[in-house]
């Protein structure tokens, strides 16, 4: 696809390179934070699978130099012009909500933001970047070295002195196709992410991760609802509705009672949380009927929490979130007269099958013994 | 409530079973099928929502099977009664702590000693479990867990081959997703209370590949022939396109530096780890997208070994380690095969005797026969034409035998060439140096004869049998075309109509070759009547057929720009001199392409008065024309009209014995033999292309071909297939939409990511059978609509491509015939994607085919257009269009009978009404938004006009709701909404049965959902009319079961033959479920 056909295709890749982010997935993160309020009063914050680096650059933004990153930063003309009609009173209803005005911030004292991922991330002002593999054991000291320069890799502690406020994971394996093999991995990073969460997480704090809303999704729904008190499931307009990306949005670390992280026995498909008697009340609904502000009446079928081969599922609650009127993901849009197309802010990480491309060109577009490889 | 039936869902597991059997998992089931008759034999659902991901059968006892998928795991058996019938019988369900990778169960010299069974975790963790410990029945207390022995590490690996070295010690590989390879070894010792101890060293952990490593196969027994130092191989695979082989003779090392808890991780940070990788012998590569397994597949006949590969593209390639220098290798590719559609491979077994088995995603299973490989072709000019090879060349040919050819040389000899046996081809001289066939000359053959012309003079025929070669006409002109067919069509008798075009000539003659009682006693045919056809001014004869209806002969003739002249040839001859004018000429049936062949197909229907004229073209497409003689006309429907998936030249049609048809042609390089009823290539040959002399002879497992490259002849031979299909598969790629025609044929359509629609039949018999693949679009599918029955199916897709499919229900040969009638005049203008639409017979005459339909489109650019198309004449015009606000449109849906008002949804969660404002008629504006879900839309559905004028509108969501929305005919919409029905967006919803009573104003609607969550739901709507809005609708769940079609993207509901109700859910495979 074209540069400026995937301009067209894809609003939230045009405003990405307009605006400077490393990644379209720096809106996603915005979304959240207006529906969620994400980095109210949060200093320490650890961003996981952070490469490129949008996540980390929406952290800079706001935290390290106070800036507004809200809606009014980067929509663009187009929403100004439904504004307009807005205040003509032609719009509707939910169109009204969140126009006003931002508040404004300034920069915070004392922040610390790590970033950790696989791939090399070219440096942010302010924020501590690793290179590591959050599923990897040694990967837990690493962090919190990063964030505690006190403390003692050696030392058998792996609990943070000074915890932190969020913990991001944006993390997602290199899928496959195999459904069922890249749910599973995605649950691996998720419950490597929360693993890592549970060591320096303080009570209180909060948890984003991506999360693949396929087959089984709620028994990982059911497990995080054992350490935090709110579980949200929610989808930012800037994620496509075609794909199985969703977020996680955890508030309220409740660390289980007798709850130690450990590097031995890290939380997995292989570690379970276990569930007590009043959390499986909690993830219980009753029949009822409401009716909500809008008139629309929802009707809750009542269920109890499905055990089944001994696993509990329970559905979090789905919330959208991004406003109505910010672009959808998946619509077509005009591109601004004269529009030029930019280049992205970083090049994309060379492939792991760089070599065979270059291989197959020098092959003139053929690898090996070329008649057998193509054509049949 | 659910029941399944059938499912055409992804091979995830195979593996050989006894000399016939094969057991594949598919889904949740494990099947067994006999490998010969392609017999489903048993078929046993193991796990409830899990796919079978692994199976391994007990080589001593052939019946016992162990079967795993995530974390479960469970033995089953094949039992075979006297009825000689199968079954399968099931154990107890067990689980570990992980996701399997890989098992191994212990071989053991003795058949009573107990069997163990080793498994790897994707965590590297090893559990060990007793097959007796498995063999336990269903307990009630539920799984119990076996847990590791060896407890793993944290990092995630992609693949792991375990492999016994001895009854009491495995050998492990694994491959991260960084690239990483681990070679490890357990020692277990059997503590005779069910549990084991084991000791473990690791032997190599190395950086293998610059991707993820997705396949790893260990040898401790095979070795390249020409190096017995080296005794234990490994071959790894990768994202990086790569296949490595690898030395690790070297079970000794042990890595000392077992992983520290201070390594740095991540990418590019392994240089301390290279010192502990074994020796690298070869790499190669030859896939061009990521590579998923890799096998030993035994010895080539030179004693070379060989290894195979399966990737992401759905190709199988095979490769030999040779030896290039002492202790030097080359990875040579030496096959390469495509037995899947579209992408990956994800299973694969082999068996002992050399035997390879594929799953695909297509769900395809493919039996590759490493017998049937063919040998290099062999080239015929120099051992045949022997000291004056220089002096002259092969010509012109065409088969005269299942494997002989009539051949005529540069210098006008005529020869004929037995090429039955691949080494030594005859050579037969008929006739020595002819002038007029010297320089040039053509060749047409049909089985025992073939007739000659050159520069003018004589046009010779050759009878086989007799061995004779005479004269049977002259011609005072150039010959430009050589044509012939029987004209008896019992093809009892010897009667030919040989067609002879001339250059430059403006008509051209037929001759009535009939045998000639007084000249000869072997009744070889001579000519005894001739006409004259008048050709139409720039025809250029290309194919010719002689065709019989209702008791009437004609010829028919192809030309070289697409045209088909049809001529009557009973009535006697004119006078001599004026030539007889065609009865009528079709234009453009292969656009301006040439026609390169015709049949004609009787089809034995017994009135006979209708018979149907096959035609292919070098413009890709095979073309059927149904011909009826009514009221002494001839009437053609052009029935059938579809791009073949090789091509453009494609260059004959014949038809086999058991009525099915073949087809060949050319792609790039290749020649390709095509099987139309099988939908797959039966036999693949590189000759240079398509511009060259060529003859092919087909016969039941491919056939002979020859051709000319480079002046030289060539032939290849091939007996056997080159892979069978035990099941036939589906698509290549996720299926996006579905529709089901509501006549009784029920024809399925369905559009996918690949760009293809298939029409599909479902009966209890023969399950799903795709019977076409129509290949227009460029895009993937976004919707589907039949119309007027099965007579039109819409599709739409990206680039604003929509086309209009005409549809005809048993054509004979092919059963359903289609032909793209039109297409959109902006198909593929714009990047635009048309979401959904809907058409409606705009005028409907009562017993006649409406010939105008109103369709209404939603665009993925919030806008939405109203368009009317006219069958008589395939005009389009737009009617009126629209814009909605900045969000794309998913669905669209009229609410009466005509589009006004019309309904639809979006990404943005609301459902919104429209009319054509009446004082402006080409705009359409939206009147009401309201919303019903947070986010897309992803279904919609809605119930027929009630009593009080109202339409309930069923929505799904990516919000994981159901919404039930009532629309009054004033307009006004009030909904209810169920908003945790799934896990996951809710792509698929269908009513499966209704009660409704619009007069006493109470109904009951039964609804099935389905979702990305792979759960399909069934949920009991109770409608009081009487109450207000919604107030009178109560939902109530009561059905739920797992399905292995992963990514659903819709469902229809159909009629079961024994006239129960199903639904059928399409994603990436095809699942079709009872209701109860
Ligand atoms: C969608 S990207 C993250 C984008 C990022 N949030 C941003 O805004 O630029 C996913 C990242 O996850 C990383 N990742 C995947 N598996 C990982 C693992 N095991 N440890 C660390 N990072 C991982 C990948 O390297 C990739 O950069």
């Amino acid at each position: 696809m074209g540069k400026s056909s995937k301009d067209k295709r894809d609003a939230y890749y045009r405003l990405a390179k307009e605006q400077g982010w490393r990644a379209r997935s720096a809106f996603k993160l915005l979304q959240l934070d207006e529906e969620f309020n994400l980095f109210g009063d949060v200093t320490r914050v650890v961003d996981l699978c952070a490469a490129p680096g949008s996540w980390s650059q929406v952290l800079s933004r706001i935290l390290i130099q106070g800036q507004t990153v809200g809606r009014a930063a980067w929509e663009d003309k187009r929403y100004q012009e439904l504004r307009r009609l807005r205040e003509a009173g032609s719009l509707p209803e939910e169109y009204r909500s969140g126009l006003c005005a931002p508040p404004s911030s300034k920069p915070r004292k004392d922040v610390k933001i790590v970033a950790i991922d696989l791939q090399p991330m070219s440096p942010l002002e302010g924020i501590t970047c690793l290179k590591a593999d959050i599923t990897h054991p040694s990967t837990i000291p690493l962090l919190l070295k990063a964030l505690d320069p006190s403390y003692d890799p050696m030392s058998t502690s792996i609990e943070a002195s000074h915890p932190v406020d969020l913990v991001l994971s944006d993390g997602a394996p290199d899928v496959t196709g195999l459904h069922d093999l890249d749910i599973y991995v995605q649950s691996q990073l998720l419950w490597a992410a929360l693993n890592l969460a549970l060591c320096v997480l303080k009570p209180g704090g909060k948890f984003v991760a991506k999360i693949f809303r396929g087959k089984d999704v709620d028994l990982l729904y059911a497990q995080l609802k054992v350490v935090f008190e709110g579980v949200t499931v929610s989808k930012p307009r800037s994620s496509r509705a075609s794909s199985v990306e969703a977020f996680i949005v955890c508030t309220d670390f409740r660390p289980p009672r007798c709850f130690r992280a450990s590097l031995d026995s890290p939380l997995g498909a292989r570690n379970t949380l276990q569930q007590n008697g009043d959390k499986d009340l909690a993830l219980s609904t009753e029949r009822s009927r409401i009716t909500r502000d809008d008139g629309i009446i929802e009707l809750i079928v009542g269920s109890e929490p499905q055990h089944t081969d001994g696993d509990i599922r329970w559905i979090a609650p789905f919330l959208a979130c991004g406003d109505l009127s910010s672009f959808d993901a998946d619509a077509s849009h005009k591109l601004p007269e004269g529009h030029v197309s930019l280049d992205p802010v970083q090049p994309p990480t060379a492939p792991p099958y760089k070599t065979a491309l270059e291989e197959r060109k020098k092959m003139g577009g053929a690898y090996g013994k070329t008649k057998l490889g193509t054509g049949i | 409530m659910l029941e399944h039936v059938e499912q055409l869902v992804p091979v995830t597991a195979l593996a050989f079973c006894s000399d016939d059997v094969i057991i594949s998992g598919e889904g949740q089931y494990v099947r067994a099928y006999d490998a010969r008759t392609r017999e489903l034999l048993a078929s046993i659902t193991v796990f409830d929502n899990t796919a079978v991901h692994g199976l391994i059968v007990d080589e001593h006892q052939g019946s016992t099977i162990v079967a795993w998928g995530g974390s479960l795991i469970r033995e089953i058996s094949l039992i075979q009664d006297e009825g000689a019938s199968h079954a399968f019988k099931a154990f107890a369900l067990r689980t570990t702590t992980d996701w399997i990778l890989d098992g191994a169960l212990s071989s053991s010299s003795d058949e009573t000693s107990v069997r163990t069974l080793a498994m790897v975790t994707a965590h590297n963790a090893l559990v060990v479990v007793s097959l007796e410990d498995l063999s336990h029945l269903e307990d009630a207390k539920g799984p119990s867990k076996i847990l590791p022995i060896v407890p793993g590490s944290n990092c995630i690996l992609y693949t792991a081959h375990i492999h016994w070295l001895s009854s009491s010690q495995c050998l492990v590989a694994s491959g991260t997703a960084f690239g990483d390879v681990i070679v490890w070894s357990t020692v277990l010792s059997d503590k005779h209370d069910g549990t084991f101890a084991a000791t473990t060293q690791i032997h190599y952990t190395f950086s293998a590949h610059e991707g993820s490593v997705f396949g790893v196969q260990l040898s401790s027994t095979i070795a390249p022939q020409s190096n017995p130092e080296v005794r234990g191989l490994l071959a790894t695979c990768s994202d990086d396109r790569t296949v490595r082989i690898w030395d690790i003779s070297d079970l000794a090392a042990e890595d000392p530096t077992l992983l520290g808890p201070q390594r740095e991780t991540g990418f590019g940070s392994k240089a301390t780890m290279e010192e502990h990788a074994p020796r690298c012998l070869a790499k190669a590569m030859g896939h061009i997208s990521r590579i998923w397994h890799v096998r030993f597949t035994g010895f080539d006949p030179a004693d070379r070994l060989q290894i195979t590969s399966f990737g992401e593209d759905a190709s199988t390639i095979t490769w030999i380690l040779k030896s290039s220098g002492s202790a030097v290798y080359d990875l040579e590719q030496t096959n390469v095969q495509r037995a899947h559609a579209g992408k990956h491979i994800w299973s694969v077994a082999t068996a002992e005797d050399g035997r390879i088995a594929t799953g695909g995603a297509d769900g395809a299973i493919a039996i590759y026969n490493s017998a049937a490989i063919m040998a290099p072709p062999t080239e015929l000019s120099e051992p045949l034409l022997g000291s004056w090879k220089s002096a002259d060349k092969f010509k012109a040919y065409g088969f005269i035998s299942e494997s002989t050819i009539a051949c005529t040389t540069e210098q006008g000899k005529v020869v004929a060439i037995d090429l039955q046996h691949d080494d030594s081809s005859r050579i037969n001289e008929l006739s020595s140096c002819m002038p007029n066939l010297r320089g040039y000359s053509l060749v047409t053959t049909l089985p025992g004869y073939a007739w000659l012309a050159g520069a003018s003079g004589g046009i010779y025929m050759y009878a086989h049998e007799h061995e004779r070669l005479f004269q049977v006409c002259t011609s005072t002109q150039k010959t430009a075309g050589l044509f012939v067919d029987y004209l008896d069509f019992s093809k009892a008798r010897n009667e030919f109509g040989l067609l002879v075009t001339s250059v430059g000539s403006t008509t051209t003659r037929l001759l009535k070759l009939v045998p000639h009682m007084q000249s000869s006693i072997n009744l070889v045919p001579t000519a005894q009547l001739e006409r004259s056809l008048k050709l139409d001014p720039g025809f250029v004869v290309t194919s010719y057929t002689l065709t019989r209806l209702g008791g009437r002969n004609s010829a028919v003739l192809g030309s070289r720009d697409g045209r088909i002249a049809i001529y009557g040839i009973d009535t006697a001859s004119e006078m001599a001199g004026t030539a007889q004018t065609s009865l009528l000429v079709l234009l453009d049936v292969h656009a301006k392409e040439a026609v390169t062949s015709l049949l004609w197909d009787s089809a034995g229907l017994t009135r006979d008065l209708t018979g149907f004229l096959h035609s292919t073209g070098r413009d890709g497409k095979h073309a059927i024309h149904r011909i009826t003689l009514a009221e002494d006309t001839l009437q053609t429907d052009l029935v059938h009209q579809l791009s073949l998936p090789f091509g453009p030249n494609i260059e004959h049609i014949s038809l086999r014995k058991d009525k099915t048809f073949m087809i060949w042609g050319f792609r790039s390089k290749h020649f390709v033999a095509y099987d139309v009823h099988a939908q797959r290539e039966v036999m693949v040959v590189e000759c240079g292309g398509a511009h060259r002399n060529f003859a092919f002879q087909p016969s039941e497992g491919g056939g002979i071909f020859v051709w000319t490259k480079a002046s030289n002849l060539y032939r290849q031979s091939q007996n056997q297939a080159l892979f069978g299909l035990l099941r036939s598969g589906g698509h290549g790629r996720e299926i996006k939409s579905v529709a089901i025609s509501s006549t009784p044929s029920q024809i399925i359509a369905t559009g996918a990511e690949d760009t293809n629609i298939k029409l599909w039949q479902y009966n209890d018999y023969t399950g799903l059978r795709c019977s076409q693949t129509l290949r227009k679009h460029n895009t993937g599918i976004q919707h589907l609509q039949w119309a007027c029955g099965d007579h039109y199916l819409f599709s739409s897709g990206g680039f604003e491509e929509f086309f209009v499919w005409r549809i005809t229900a048993d054509v004979a040969g092919i059963g359903i015939g289609v032909v793209c009638e039109s297409s959109h005049p902006r198909s593929g203008t714009s990047d635009l994607r048309i979401m959904s639409f809907d058409v409606q017979h705009a005028t409907v005459v009562e017993g006649r085919e409406p010939e105008t339909f109103a369709i209404s489109m939603v665009y993925s650019d919030s806008t939405l257009q109203l368009w009317r198309y006219m069958t008589t004449d395939r005009s389009w015009k737009l009617c009126a269009s629209g814009d909605y606000l900045t969000a794309c449109l998913t669905q669209a849906t009229s609410l009466g009978k005509t589009s006004n008002p019309f309904l639809t949804a979006s990404m943005d969660g609301h459902i919104t009404l429209w009319s054509q404002a009446e004082h402006d008629g080409d705009t359409v504006a939206w009147t009401q938004r309201h919303r019903v879900h947070q986010n897309a839309i992803l279904s919609l559905m809605k119930t027929p006009t009630l009593a009080d004028g109202s339409v309930l509108v069923l929505t799904g969501g990516d919000d994981n709701a159901l919404g039930i929305s009532r629309v009054t005919p004033s307009g006004r919409v009030r909904t209810l909404l169920v908003p945790r029905a799934h896990a996951a967006a809710v792509t698929g919803l269908g009513f499966v049965g209704t009660d409704a009573e619009g007069v006493s104003g109470s109904g009951k609607w039964r609804v099935v959902s389905a979702s990305v969550d792979q759960r399909v739901k069934v949920w009991d709507v109770d409608v009081d009319w009487q109450r207000e809005g919604v107030e009178g609708v109560d939902v109530r769940l009561v059905g739920d079961v797992h399905t292995a079609v992963a990514d659903v993207s819709g469902l229809e509901t159909m009629g079961l033959r024994d006239g129960g109700l199903g639904v059928l859910v399409v994603g990436v495979g095809m699942d079709v479920l009872r209701v109860g």
